[in-house]
Formats: structure tokens, sequence, C-alpha cells
């Protein structure tokens, strides 16, 4: 795959395997509706973080339509997720695959009968438990479409969560729903927990006497009506932020969308998320695609692949990111 | 942020830090108005377009604090005092970063807004007639097209309209709506931007004026109901001009060539003869030694 003669647009800087027992980072790829590129990003991420010398496990968690092999040109796999999940396989490293990509290894979704909602909580748990288990240091998830509470789940138990969209309202809209969905879904795991449950409800009650708009009012009304139960409730929720990715841009306006999506989600969620890039809408997408080739593999000078690179190293390091206005 | 208006902090309304320089404050603020315009995709399913504009309102007015060096100042010390948390924040120094020191002045790198602060000393020419208004300049007033509070962006057909059918055919219906009350009431006047009621003796005085100075084009702007934020959009000249033109403030208007474009758009936009206008606020400035020094003759 790497020819030596060529120079290597991709800095190589590599690192050994993960030690073991040190858990995987896991980034998932989600965003609600279906056809806005979710296996195209995760797969040419997931490329370009092995290209950078990283090692990478792609898991296609679109369970039910799974085929993102066909996104990295494979065959479909002998072994996939169902089999770890019906138990003939013990450990999921048995159902990855290492792939003709140095660094890039894949677990394959495929299969006929499971479907995504079929997976029932306990398989569920475990199977998020297995992927951290995972022996690479970063774990890249290809959610599916929708707002299933599995794939609601899997979004939330990644350690970066990538929201793809394209700049069509269909696609927004469908993204904020995705992320409302998923927002209140912590909220839920996070009251029980917290034991705060009884808060929310008196406070979701009134709602309308108090001005509660969005999560933001939510959960200022309950910082101060409670400041303990808020400060442990916003710790909570600290760690949900979200990257926002623009796929399919062809207007600077349509730029300019992430940055306005970034404060819409700090004006009505009141937490931060990170605009992570944009990628053009560019036709070798595909024409790769029909050529079953991955186009970071097929066209790695093109300016989409840059604007790739730039996206994982803006995802290797976030804080970077925050610190730029 | 909504319905809770109480404790808003400007800060967090334009989502800068509390030592962002003036530069960042202003690119956050066209940031943020670019965000809640109507229209914009970005809003669509989270903010009713109610929620935006009252948002917007919100962003207009954090800018007119934190856009303004002095009234900024004064706000960071409120803040200060109501809460001693944010105090170590907003005591940083604004210019602490040590390779900065060539953007030094960024904090004042833009012009502030033309707000009267007298704890700016200096801000005004005192010897300059300070801008006065019949009306005060709304800062954080809109301008809109005029629609119901209705949050549906397409209202059904209103009480008091009536609809005529203009097209029949077999698969269409065009349909017209008319209002009962006729567009224009007999003492409503027209101009380029907007309608306004008509004052007899206002209409004589502009008619018999030769002489058009700052003060009297000012009265006539406000007679015809053109805010200046309106007039700044359609005639594209800045309101900072439009508020040295209208104070007489010669010294801050720029080169003939260009007050003379700027004269007869304004005559233009509030449909008053811009040929009177021009001649005599030309020669009303060249008679002016401030202007004449500044541009020579």
């Amino acid at each position: 795959m790497n020819d030596n003669n060529t120079p290597n647009p991709f800095k190589l800087n590599p690192k050994g395997p993960a030690k073991s027992g040190m858990p995987a980072t896991i980034w998932a790829v989600g965003g609600g509706k279906g056809g806005i590129g979710k296996s195209f990003i995760s797969s040419s991420i997931a490329i370009c973080l092995a290209r950078m010398g990283k090692s990478v496990t792609l898991v296609d968690l679109d369970l039910g339509s799974a085929n993102l092999h066909t996104c990295l040109g494979l065959k479909i796999p002998q072994q996939t997720l169902s089999d770890f999940i019906s138990g003939r396989a013990q450990h999921i490293s048995q159902v990855s695959a290492a792939t003709e990509i140095p660094g890039l290894n894949f677990i394959s979704g495929f299969n006929d009968a499971l479907n995504i909602a079929d997976l029932d909580r306990d398989n569920k748990q475990r199977l998020i438990r297995a992927l951290r288990t995972i022996q690479t240091p970063y774990v890249i998830l290809d959610l599916g479409a929708g707002t299933s509470e599995n794939t609601l789940d899997f979004f939330l138990a990644a350690d970066q969560k990538i929201i793809a969209v394209t700049p069509e309202p269909t696609s927004i809209e469908n993204a904020y729903r995705f992320m409302k969905s998923s927002f209140y879904r912590k909220l839920r795991l996070a009251e029980s927990e917290l034991g705060i449950q009884n808060l929310i409800e008196t406070a979701m009650d009134s709602k309308n006497q108090l001005g509660i708009k969005s999560p933001a009012d939510l959960i200022r009304h309950i910082s101060e009506t409670n400041p303990q139960a808020g400060a442990r409730l916003n710790d909570k929720i600290a760690d949900f932020n979200m990257q926002l990715l623009l796929n399919q841009v062809r207007t600077r306006q349509d730029i300019e969308l992430g940055h306005s999506m970034k404060s819409v989600c700090k004006k009505y969620f009141g937490i931060e998320s990170d605009y992570v890039g944009y990628i053009d809408h560019d036709n070798a997408v595909w024409q790769s695609l029909r050529k079953r080739r991955p186009l970071v593999i097929e066209y790695p000078y093109s300016s989409i692949v840059g604007q790739f690179l730039g996206i994982t190293k803006n995802l290797l390091n976030p804080t970077t990111l925050r610190a730029v206005i | 942020m909504l319905g809770t208006k109480n404790h808003v902090n400007y800060y967090e309304v334009l989502e800068v830090a509390y030592d962002a320089p003036q530069h960042e404050v202003h690119k956050a603020y066209t940031r943020a108005k670019a965000t809640y315009a109507q229209d914009n995709p970005a809003l669509y399913s989270m903010f009713t377009r109610d929620e935006a504009r009252d948002l917007l309102k919100l962003i207009e007015e954090a800018y007119s604090v934190l856009g303004n060096h002095g009234l900024r100042r004064n706000y960071d010390d409120t803040l200060q005092k109501s809460s001693p948390a944010r105090a170590a924040l907003s005591s940083v120094p604004r210019q602490a970063a040590p390779s900065a020191g060539f953007v030094q002045d960024t904090h004042d790198a833009l012009p502030d807004f033309m707000v009267p602060d007298p704890s700016i000393p200096g801000s005004f020419d005192e010897s300059e007639p300070i801008p006065t208004y019949s009306r005060p300049i709304e800062v954080n007033t809109l301008i809109e097209p005029p629609r119901s509070n209705s949050t549906d962006p397409a209202p059904a057909t209103a009480a008091g309209k009536r609809e005529s059918i203009l097209v029949t055919n077999s698969d269409f219906t065009v349909r017209k709506l008319e209002s009962d009350i006729p567009l224009m009431p007999p003492d409503t006047g027209k101009c380029p931007l907007g309608t306004y009621k008509i004052d007899a003796a206002i209409e004589a005085e502009i008619a018999a004026r030769t002489e058009f100075d700052g003060p009297f084009l000012q009265r006539v702007r406000v007679y015809k109901q053109v805010s200046l934020e309106k007039l700044s959009v359609a005639s594209r000249i800045g309101k900072t001009y439009l508020i040295a033109l209208e104070s007489n403030d010669f010294k801050n208007l720029p080169a003939p060539v260009f007050l003379r474009g700027f004269l007869v758009q304004m005559g233009r936009q509030l449909g008053i003869d811009e040929q009177k206008v021009v001649t005599s606020y030309m020669s009303l400035a060249k008679a002016s030694e401030k202007y004449a020094s500044k541009y020579g003759s």
C-alpha cells in the first residue's frame, strides 16, 4: 500500500499499540439523518488516523444496514459483530479483521438478521464494555441514522461525539433532533444517578411559569433552586460536548453554518461544542465510492483529504481548537 | 438565556471571553448577528422567529455596552461587584499576552459606538454640538417588516382581509388577498423608505425651504418616520456619517466629492429635492472653517 518511493503526505508518527489495559479512546460519528456521509466520514477519518501512524479500529454500528465495508472497498468479512453478540466469539478482538491499510482494523456489523433495534440491554452493555477493551488506542464508531435508544447510547459512550451535518434544512433539523434526543438521554441517565428526578419533574411541570424554554434554562433553574444538585448535574453533562462536522459544503455561507450551529448549541443546551471543520462537496466522493476505493487512498493529495487531515488533527487535540476564537 | 432576562451576562450573550480584546468583541457581534438573523437555517427547529428576535435584541444590547470602551469598563466594574468569583477573571489585564506588544492598541483600534459617554474625556469634542435627537436612538430597536406576533411563519388569512379570486382554472386557483382597510389612508404620505402621516404645516415648510442644514434634514427624517438605521442601510452611508451630517459636524464629514454623493442619496431617500439639499448644504459646509481647513478649497 505504502510505496516508499512516493512522498507520503501524511505525517508519519508511529506509535506502538496501546498498552493492554489502557482503555481505547472512542470517537462516534452520528447525525440523525441518513445519507449525509456518516460512513464516508468515519472511514475517511479512520484512514487518516491510520496513515498518521495511529492504530485504529473502525466499528460499523449501523446494524441492519451496515455497509462500511463497501466504503473501505472490502469484501463482506467472515466474522461480524453478530458473532460477538450471539456469543460465538468470546472476545471482540476475534471479530476484528486487519485491513490492507496498515494500522487500520475493521469490525463489521453486517448481518441480515441483526438489527440495531433488536440489541437488548445486556448485550448493548456488553458491547459498550467490549469496545473499551479493543487493543487499539482509537476506536471509531459509525452509527446509523435515526435516534433509536441503542444508537444514542453508543453515541453517549464515546469520548468524541461527532455530529455530521450537511447544509440542507432536513439534515440540520435531524441533527438537532439527534442532539436533543441524546441530550435528554444523558440528562435522564444523570438524574437517576444523582437522584434528582423530582427536581427536574417539578421544574418541567411549571416550565411555562418559570420561563423554561430550553435545556439551558432548565439547568440554570435547577442550579438556582438547588445549587448542590445543580453543580453535580453540571459536572455530569460537562462531558457532553459535541464536535460539529459540516459535510457537502458548497458556499461560504455553508461554512458559516458551523459557527452558527455551535452558537445555537451554546444558547439552547448551555453546552460547549466544537466546530472541527468542513468537507467540500466534491464529485470525487461518489466517483471513488463507485470504484469502491477509499477516497483518502485514491486521491491522497486532493483538497478534500487535506480537509479530513485537518479535522482529524482537530479531533486529536480539541483543546487547541477551543483556545482559538 | 431566554425568559430569564434578569441574569443575562453580556459576555455570555456574545460568547466572548471576559478579557477578549475589542476586535474580538466586534467579530463575535458580527457573527452573532448573522447567526440569529431571520431565516438562518441554523436556527431551524431550535428557536422560533420570536425567540431569535429576542436574542438579536439582546445581542444588540450586549454590543452597545461591550462595543464601547467606557461602557464596557463600567460594566466590568458592576460585574466585579456583583460576583466576586468573576472578579478574578475580569481583572486580568486585557493585553496581558507578552508577545502582543505590537497589537497593544487593538482594544481601541475600532471606533467605539457613537454613544456620548461623559466618562471618556475627549470621546466627544465639547466644542462641537453633541447630536441631539427628538427621539432617542434606540440601539436595540430592530428594523423589520411589520408582521403579526404569531410564531406561525405564514399566518392564515387574518380577520379583516378578504380574498378575491384572480384566476381560476381546473388545476389551480390564484387568490389575491385584499385588505378591507384601504392601503393608504388619505392623510398618509409616502417616501422611498415608508409611509408617514402628513402634516400640512411641515410639508409647506419643506416645500418653501431653500436652506437645508443638518438639523433640518434630521427633522425631515424624523417627520417621515425613517430611522437612522433604515436610512443607513438604504443609502449605504455609515451611521456615523449620518449623525455627523445631521448635527452639522463638518469636521467629521468626508471630502466634498463624497459628501455631495451622500447628500444626493439622503435627499432621494427622504423624498425631497436633492438638488436643493446639495447646493445649500455644500455651501454651508464650505463656509465652515473646519471643513474648509480640512479639505482646502
